[in-house]
């Protein structure tokens, strides 16, 4: 995915942060075990993920220390045998792959062909583990290309393919409570609609010069215009986020899960607004 | 469960702190933020238990019940019950109006109650767009996520109908929501971003400082250049 969703990380304490270290290390392992390569694509987004649904089972987090090839002179705490982790990688290949191959098909490009070459094996080994999901992400890609190709003017809909990803992303099966799975649904539709909005217009400028889709060229408005209205509607979606945040039964991991969602994703999305005021 | 754990506080607690914790938890669970939201059952569920609990406890102190929970749950279903009602009951709906669009209007209103969204879309897409057709697509929009087409359509509503309450209510609460998340994100940081001399210059040269001095105590050493390097080369990032 895209990284947006991170630690803001002047406001935590170095033991939030180093259990954060742990979850990313313990899920670049756990990716390495499936694919080396994925381990390259690796993102902050599917840490919090991992971070997320380990935290409803109140088992404390084993952690080993470990080098590893990045690493190898110092070594580091990572989070071992724990299921939402090993869940958060699965989902990390599939999800990787998935792309290269939706990129592949709608631009013809080389990169993709490449990236799907190397990640094909262990993408194929989860696609069998998880084929509701795998189902579920190649249903929504296919419809967000086909809403490319007719150049979509709503926001909202587009950014409901992506969301509709991140909804099916979040509530593993191994989460059985209804009310948990429900609250994860809709907390995964709102991440995934904040990360697809915040994408295209970090990507304005980009995809006007590449003449490639973006849903506010397509739709033809002044985004320095509407800057305020599109400002307080992502705003509202991480308003979204954060009550179904707090009705999750949180048993660990808790600041740093709260300082993902009431700073780091704020704090990314007023300095992206920032960066493009300064441009204009 | 221990009505003590569901507000978060001790035994040992004075009134005033618990009074306190359980206002807290009520600002945070209360139905305004969870308006034309999928999981508002869920957050009525969360501020049933959280009376309940708050009752049981009061009732408890006053030294009305020593016989375990059972007369003190049965208190706190009547206040629980009153708190829910008082909620539920935010919908204004004139009803002495006998016509049909008002009537197919009206069972729109009882198809998004229910959670029956794709019937109550196509039955709204037959209908006039008046004031009320405009409020209940933004209504539509908001339960699946879709806010920039929501409130547009609310905004609209709002503009044709500038006198109607639930309009104006829809649209308020939205931004006061908006609003609640910024405070509340502002109020978990220690420092504020203005106040933040770290932020910037001093930062770097700090660590450039310790990292010259060969020994490096910036929290940015923890970045993912040095942690594996540090013990040979003392690179940090700010040095490149």
């Amino acid at each position: 995915m895209f990284g947006y969703v991170n630690i803001y990380k002047d406001e935590l304490k170095i033991k939030d942060y180093n259990v954060f270290r742990a979850y990313y290390c313990g899920l670049c392992r756990s990716v390495g075990k499936r694919s080396h390569a994925a381990r390259l694509a690796l993102s902050y987004d599917m840490t919090f993920l991992a971070l997320l649904l380990s935290a409803l089972s109140d088992e404390p987090p084993q952690t080993k220390l470990m080098r590893c090839v990045a690493h190898p002179f110092h070594r580091r705490a990572s989070v071992v045998c724990d299921r939402a982790v090993e869940y958060a990688a699965d989902m990390s290949v599939l999800l990787d792959y998935l792309k290269l191959a939706d990129d592949a098909r709608d631009d013809k490009s080389i990169k993709a062909y490449i990236g799907m070459l190397f990640l094909w094996r262990g993408a194929k080994r989860t696609a069998a583990k998880y084929p509701r999901e795998s189902e579920k992400i190649k249903e929504q890609l296919a419809r967000l290309s086909s809403l490319e190709d007719v150049r979509c003017k709503s926001i909202d809909e587009t950014a409901d393919c992506f969301a509709k990803i991140l909804e099916t992303l979040f509530v593993p099966e191994f989460i059985k409570d209804e009310n948990t799975r429900r609250t994860l649904s809709w907390l995964g539709y709102n991440i995934g609609r904040w990360i697809y909005i915040i994408d295209a217009y970090a990507d304005y400028e980009k995809d006007l010069k590449t003449k490639s889709y973006n849903p506010f060229i397509c739709a033809d408005v002044n985004i320095s215009e509407e800057k305020e209205l599109l400002e307080n509607s992502l705003t509202y979606t991480l308003a979204s986020a954060a009550s179904s945040f707090e009705l999750l039964d949180i048993k660990k991991n808790g600041a740093v899960l709260e300082n993902i969602i009431y700073i780091g994703l704020k704090n990314k999305q007023d300095s992206i607004f920032m960066q493009r005021g300064a441009e204009r | 469960m221990n009505p003590y754990e569901v507000l978060g506080v001790s035994e040992n607690d004075d009134d005033e702190t618990i009074k306190r914790a359980y206002r807290k938890l009520v600002k945070k669970y209360h139905p305004d933020r969870y308006i034309n939201n999928p999981l508002a059952s869920i957050a009525s569920e969360k501020i049933k238990q959280i009376n309940e609990a708050y009752d049981t406890i009061s009732d408890m102190r006053a030294g009305r019940t020593y016989r375990g929970d059972r007369h003190g749950t049965g208190q706190s279903r009547s206040g629980a019950a009153r708190e829910h009602s008082q909620y539920s009951a935010g919908s204004t709906y004139d009803e002495s109006t006998g016509d049909s669009v008002r009537t197919s209007f009206k069972f729109v209103r009882s198809l998004i109650k229910y959670g029956n969204f794709t019937k109550a879309k196509e039955v709204l897409s037959r209908l006039p767009r008046t004031a009320e057709w405009y409020y209940l697509s933004g209504v539509l929009h908001m339960r699946r996520g879709w806010y920039t087409e929501a409130h547009r359509s609310i905004a609209r509503a709002v503009q044709m109908e500038p006198d109607n309450d639930e309009y104006r209510r829809a649209l308020n609460i939205m931004n006061e929501n908006t609003d609640e998340y910024r405070e509340f994100a502002e109020g978990k940081k220690h420092i504020s971003m203005k106040d933040c001399y770290f932020e910037d210059d001093i930062k770097k040269s700090l660590s450039l400082l310790s990292c010259a001095a060969g020994c490096c105590v910036c929290f940015d050493c923890y970045c993912d250049w040095c942690m594996g390097v540090r013990p040979m080369l003392q690179i940090c990032r700010h040095m490149m």
